[in-house]
């Protein structure tokens, strides 16, 4: 376990020193720290709790955007004018769910996968090889995440507005309840999404902190 | 030093750790030596500043006229131009200030990173202000990317449900003009999201 940390080029004896660098690194923040006093096996990093309730949040907050849009639909009844001939306009029963549009299905499962990442780490938060494939995971989790929410926004937006020079007619106002549901998960989204990097810029300045420059 | 030294020796092994305080008694005595800033980060800088510059040329340009038959009494229709610009979907306005901060800033990180390639030392500090920076971008990026391939994606395929027609059949110029710049900024960002794993490896590496 030992062997495998070692600063290149600085250490010429591999595993010894570099045991003999975490307890000296034990031995001068031992004041008042966050570490806790290093014995001869436990090498528990010590949990934040800011990031851990920020974790928290990100979880919540995908898990609740991929529910809502994902049960999201709506079956509402359209009236079209048929002609002068018929007297009663026909009422056509059309439904509105997410599935119809690309962006709203790579919405859900970009927010499942995060939420399933997430949940991962949080389980994975107590041990000392999983920070890097976790500080990974989490700059791919908020990419993902980030594009998910401009995906969806920019759906729901051309929904609300159309766009007129391509002649896309605005369908918000027959779906009225299904835009505002959906664009409420959206928001949710965005708002874990900003978590998430808060998140990512506290665990590289603990990284920071810990390095022997700060 | 000595007494850290003689305290830990029995659970690492009595022979290595006296090799480690004699070879490596410069390395308790003082600071550690500076580490260098690796070429890697100005090559990524670099490559990213020709995608994001190469994706703003080709959004800009991005630009298509196309004669569009109007019908006005069944038999009888005229030709009208109708043109396609990026300035006429509001998710390709914010790819390209997406695009230009991106520039901008790759520049800069770009010149500052000569200037620690030839300093030999990479302060922590700077590693650090740098790794947030890229970060941001890296999330600003992937947003435009992912606002401009959902507006892409449905004038490539156009979208049924929502009786909205595709367009790239009639403005094939333009089309392929958007989806190359999409294409680059998605680049972009996964070229911001390896630097910043690059510069937050590294500063992880110094704290082992």
């Amino acid at each position: 376990m030992e062997s495998s940390r070692g600063k290149p080029g600085l250490n010429g004896s591999g595993g010894g020193a570099a045991f003999d660098y975490s307890s000296r690194r034990g031995y001068y923040t031992s004041g008042g720290a966050a570490l806790p006093p290093l014995a001869a096996g436990s090498r528990a990093p010590p949990v934040d709790p800011c990031c851990v309730a920020l974790r928290v949040f990100v979880l919540l907050g995908t898990l609740a955007s991929a529910v809502v849009m994902a049960a999201d639909r709506q079956s509402t009844t359209v009236q079209i004018a048929a002609g002068e001939q018929l007297a009663p306009p026909l009422r056509v029963p059309v439904t509105a769910k997410w599935t119809y549009s690309s962006a709203f299905v790579y919405f859900v499962v970009a927010n499942a996968m995060v939420f399933a990442f997430s949940a991962a780490a949080l389980a994975a938060v107590r041990r000392r090889s999983a920070v890097v494939p976790v500080m990974v995971g989490d700059l791919v989790a908020m990419a993902l995440l980030f594009s998910a929410v401009g995906a969806a926004a920019q759906f729901g937006l051309l929904g609300e507005r159309g766009n007129a020079h391509v002649r896309w007619a605005k369908v918000c106002d027959v779906y009225g309840p299904f835009c505002e549901r959906a664009m409420a998960a959206v928001v949710v989204s965005l708002i874990a999404a900003f978590a998430d990097l808060v998140l990512l810029m506290l665990t590289i300045l603990t990284i920071h902190k810990a390095s022997s420059y700060y | 030093m000595a007494t850290v030294d003689g305290t830990t020796a029995p659970s690492s092994g009595g022979k290595t750790a006296t090799v480690a305080s004699e070879s490596g008694g410069g390395r308790y005595g003082g600071p550690p030596p500076p580490a260098k800033c690796s070429g890697a980060n100005l090559a990524l800088r670099a490559l990213l500043f020709a995608v994001s510059l190469s994706a703003l040329v080709v959004l800009v340009t991005a630009k298509q006229t196309v004669m569009v038959p109007f019908v006005i009494r069944p038999p009888q229709f005229i030709l009208a131009p109708v043109p396609a610009k990026y300035t006429h979907s509001p998710a390709l306005i914010y790819l390209l200030a997406a695009l230009c901060a991106t520039c901008f800033y790759s520049l800069i990180t770009a010149i500052s990173s000569v200037r620690l390639l030839s300093s030999s030392a990479c302060s922590a500090k700077t590693l650090f202000y740098l790794i947030l920076l890229d970060v941001f971008y890296a999330a600003v990026m992937a947003s435009a990317t992912g606002t401009a391939g959902a507006v892409a994606w449905v004038g490539l395929k156009g979208n049924s449900h929502t009786r909205w027609n595709k367009i790239c059949n009639v403005y094939g110029k333009f089309c392929r003009h958007i989806g190359s710049s999409t294409f680059l900024a998605l680049i972009a960002a996964i070229v911001l999201v390896v630097l910043a794993f690059l510069n937050a490896y590294s500063l992880y590496r110094r704290s082992r």
